[in-house]
């Protein structure tokens, strides 16, 4: 695995190896079943009205494609959905709070909702510091995809 | 089972402290309390600093994650690393007492594994320091439990088995005891290094709860001897009768919890 996507990991609390095990796996699922090379990640996180932290989907973007793998934590039991998004983002809607853009605090929630040329959706979601790198991603690649015809 | 009158008059928690020096001739005093306030902090600093509790901290991670893989749910009721608490002086002094009087089957004779005094307290005290892990679920206590049991063997800290408690009063969790060596203050403040148990509790987050509310009712009852002829399960207006009886119906109501979410997987 990419130091990179280990040091994001353990930012997000989601460091032990057999998680790590779990995320190289469907990277190189995703991989496979979008026939691009996995270009980096993202997991939707949250926190449960106890304080806990909850992860919704792992992402996985390509040059061509994002991948949604929903269950990337239970061992042997993925479910990976594939969406074109190279020029292929025709709206995107955000909701953004308590964050400046700068520096994430515990308060800090990002939400954003991408509809692609297709009239699929996706929506990546991210609370505290892991707001910094749902950022990257929006200006990485959703804004860059918006259809431009 | 003895009852008091068989076994004489026996001392008060207040009392002890003059009895065991009149009749042993050993000394408890307040030296003492402050001597084991001293290492017992310093106890707890080291174990915190110790590379092993590190280990023990992120495994507990990685069993977690293990175990969310396999059933597709949270083992743990959080992922902070479990405090360590140090047992209050005042709740040490108790213990001593129930070691050495209130659960000494040959009182007023020497327990069988010989007085608890402060010359070998810090060895035979298992819970100077311990620390609760919360899991959320019924079968996340052997989960975690067997897997620190492992753990804790093959750093040949290991002291006893695990403990599968299930008691008359509704009480339901496993203890695990580590060994761990100290560096403590002696009582001239020389160092000393001792091997003092460690008790790791594993508990469910609905078991924590009842514990909490019936924490005092325990405490009241650990100095207390046990006699035959109190039937709480008879008295169904007595205090005793709902606490002890919620731990048990909590208890099934957790096993059935499992049953459900495993047929629903």
């Amino acid at each position: 695995m990419k130091a990179v996507y280990r040091t994001y990991l353990e930012r997000i609390d989601l460091s032990s190896e057999t998680l790590k095990r779990n995320v190289e796996l469907v990277i190189d699922y995703a991989g496979k079943l979008c026939n691009d090379k996995i270009i980096d990640i993202f997991i939707s996180d949250y926190y449960e009205a106890d304080g806990s932290r909850g992860y919704g989907s792992l992402w996985l973007i390509s040059e061509g494609y994002i991948c949604e793998a929903r269950n990337f934590r239970n061992t042997g039991e993925y479910d990976i959905d594939v969406a074109p998004i190279k020029h292929a983002i025709t709206y995107y809607r955000t909701s953004i709070q308590d964050y400046d853009f700068k520096n994430a605090t515990k308060e800090s929630r990002i939400m954003v909702e991408c509809v692609n040329e297709n009239g699929t959706s996706f929506q990546l979601k991210a609370c505290y510091e892991n707001c910094d790198r749902l950022r990257e991603v929006i200006d990485k690649y959703i804004k860059p995809n918006m259809e431009v015809i | 089972m003895l009852t008091q009158e068989d076994r004489g008059k026996i001392p008060s928690l207040e009392e002890f402290p003059f009895w065991i020096q009149d009749n042993t001739g050993i000394v408890i005093d307040s030296t003492h309390i402050s001597h084991y306030n001293a290492a017992a902090a310093q106890m707890k600093e080291q174990l915190e600093k110790s590379s092993f509790w590190e280990l023990v901290c992120k495994k507990i991670i990685e069993f977690n994650d293990e175990y969310y893989g396999e059933y597709g749910t949270e083992l743990l009721k959080d992922k902070k690393a479990p405090s360590i608490d140090v047992k209050p002086g005042d709740s040490f002094i108790e213990k001593i007492y129930r070691e050495n009087v209130v659960d000494n089957q040959d009182f007023p004779g020497e327990p069988r594994a010989g007085w608890v005094v402060p010359a070998n307290w810090f060895e035979r005290i298992d819970d100077i320091l311990r620390t609760t892990i919360v899991v959320r679920y019924l079968d996340g206590i052997e989960y975690i439990a067997t897997r620190l049991e492992n753990l804790c063997s093959d750093k040949a800290v290991l002291k006893d088995r695990c403990k599968y408690l299930a008691k008359i009063e509704g009480y339901y969790a496993a203890h695990l005891y580590f060994n761990m060596e100290f560096e403590i203050p002696g009582m001239e403040w020389k160092t000393e290094k001792i091997v003092s148990p460690i008790e790791v509790q594993i508990t469910t987050q609905v078991k924590e709860v009842i514990k909490e509310l019936i924490h005092p009712y325990y405490e009241e009852q650990r100095v207390k001897r046990y006699s035959e002829e109190d039937m709480w399960q008879w008295r169904y207006e007595s205090p005793e009768f709902v606490r002890n009886y919620l731990g048990h119906i909590i208890h099934y109501v957790e096993g059935m919890m499992v049953g459900i979410r495993r047929r629903n997987k």
